[in-house]
């Protein structure tokens, strides 16, 4: 079901709670309220596809209530789960700001609500001088901002290793080695804890996730040969972008 | 040249009239960093961007013999956004003026200020532009890290081999 999202209090009220849940300095909710009205409101049901991976970018989405299911395909073409994205959250918008193919299928998990605005408008208010221009701008900012931070945190990590903890003993084994070393009631000295842990293919994919805007689930992302899909996928769309 | 004009050559500015410009200086002075000056330091709090309007800034993270530089910031660049947009965020690099340097201070209070401005404007869609392609330079250096093939490495040449040190040759640290 498609209709011009228009009820101003139900406009404020999710303005609200997207800035609640995703602060950003300077924007006021009914600034925002003034995007959410230029959007349309999609509600949609289990299944229900909001966009397909590879196609081109042309809406961004604001995610009122419900939740999204992000998954990608994989070589032997299995539909495999990444993520699941719950209400309020703002996705879609890194294929409108680089022209970019969407990079995972997103469909409705439950009864879901999406505010979806089109790249025409979305290029009209970003280019705005207005309180509403000023909103998009900023709430855009402010999520790439916390992909770009979000995905340095986990590299640092995962160069310099997990915050060490007290332990008793040390082991070495998988590339997951950091966490067996973390066993409790005792001290490691913090190099020694590097000294064992290496970074997995899992961790790189979970890094890639977030500067995607998707929070991996990292059960779902078992299979080597789905890693080196994800990649491979990457790799493409950067070279047809350049 | 007189710093309206310098800021009026930055392509980000290139549609914004002289006016807009004009009133964004006088709310936000330029600052002149003298050579070898540590601007931001890594870890301090991201209270203030810079954009860069002449001169060369470069970043780095980690100390002493570990240190990489990771950034090579050049008139019309922006560094050390992320506290403009979301609060309570930490310098991820070191910051220090590679050669004489003047750059514009910019601070959540002037975007407040003057948010109806062009040239703020053109700054937040620049912006965008910005962290959209560190996003994307950072996934290719994380595909880098991944496909890097270590089998073929030569054992008298000493190249990155685990995950971590082909991460940390990349982005610095360790």
């Amino acid at each position: 079901m498609t209709e011009t999202n228009r009820q101003p209090s139900a406009l404020l009220s999710q303005a609200t709670e997207l800035l609640a849940s995703h602060p950003v300095r300077g924007v006021k909710a009914s600034d925002l309220a003034r995007v959410l009205s230029a959007c349309t409101l999609q509600r949609m049901s289990t299944g229900d596809v909001l966009c397909s991976e590879g196609d081109p970018g042309d809406a961004m989405y604001f995610l009122l209530d419900g939740a999204i299911q992000v998954s990608r395909t994989d070589p032997h073409g299995r539909v495999r789960a990444l993520a699941l994205i719950r209400s309020p959250a703002v996705v879609g918008h890194m294929a409108l700001i680089d022209h970019s193919p969407r990079s995972a299928t997103c469909a409705a998990e439950g009864r879901t609500a999406v505010a979806s605005l089109d790249r025409r408008t979305w290029s009209r208010i970003l280019h705005e001088p207005s309180e509403r221009g000023m909103a998009l701008r900023r709430v855009l900012c402010a999520s790439l901002t916390r992909q770009l931070v979000g995905a340095n945190r986990n590299i640092r990590d995962l160069v310099n290793g997990p915050p060490s903890k007290p332990t008793t003993r040390t082991t070495r084994s998988t590339d997951r080695g950091h966490k067996s070393a973390l066993d409790p009631g005792g001290n490691i000295a913090r190099h020694d804890v590097v000294e064992e842990f290496d970074a997995s293919e899992t961790d790189l994919v979970r890094v890639a996730g977030v500067l995607d805007g998707w929070r991996i689930d990292q059960s779902s992302l078992r299979a080597a040969d789905q890693l080196q899909h994800v990649f491979d996928e990457d790799q493409q769309r950067n070279r047809r972008n350049r | 040249m007189n710093e309206i004009d310098q800021l009026g050559q930055l392509y980000l500015f290139r549609s914004v009239p002289r006016a807009a410009l004009r009133d964004l200086v006088s709310l936000a002075p330029p600052t002149r960093f003298a050579a070898g000056l540590t601007v931001f330091e890594e870890g301090s709090s991201a209270d203030v961007a810079l954009l860069l309007i002449d001169g060369r800034l470069v970043a780095t993270v980690g100390q002493g013999g570990g240190a990489k530089q990771v950034g090579d910031i050049r008139p019309g660049e922006i560094v050390g956004e992320q506290g403009l947009f979301v609060p309570g965020g930490l310098r991820s690099a070191r910051v220090m003026a590679a050669e004489p340097s003047t750059a514009l201070l910019v601070t959540p209070e002037l975007m407040d200020h003057a948010s109806r401005n062009p040239a703020i404007v053109a700054l937040e869609q620049h912006l965008l532009g910005t962290l959209a392609r560190r996003i994307r330079a950072t996934n290719q250096a994380i595909q880098l890290a991944w496909k890097t093939d270590t089998s073929a490495v030569s054992e008298s040449v000493a190249r990155p081999r685990t995950l971590r040190e082909r991460l940390s040759s990349l982005f610095g640290g360790g």
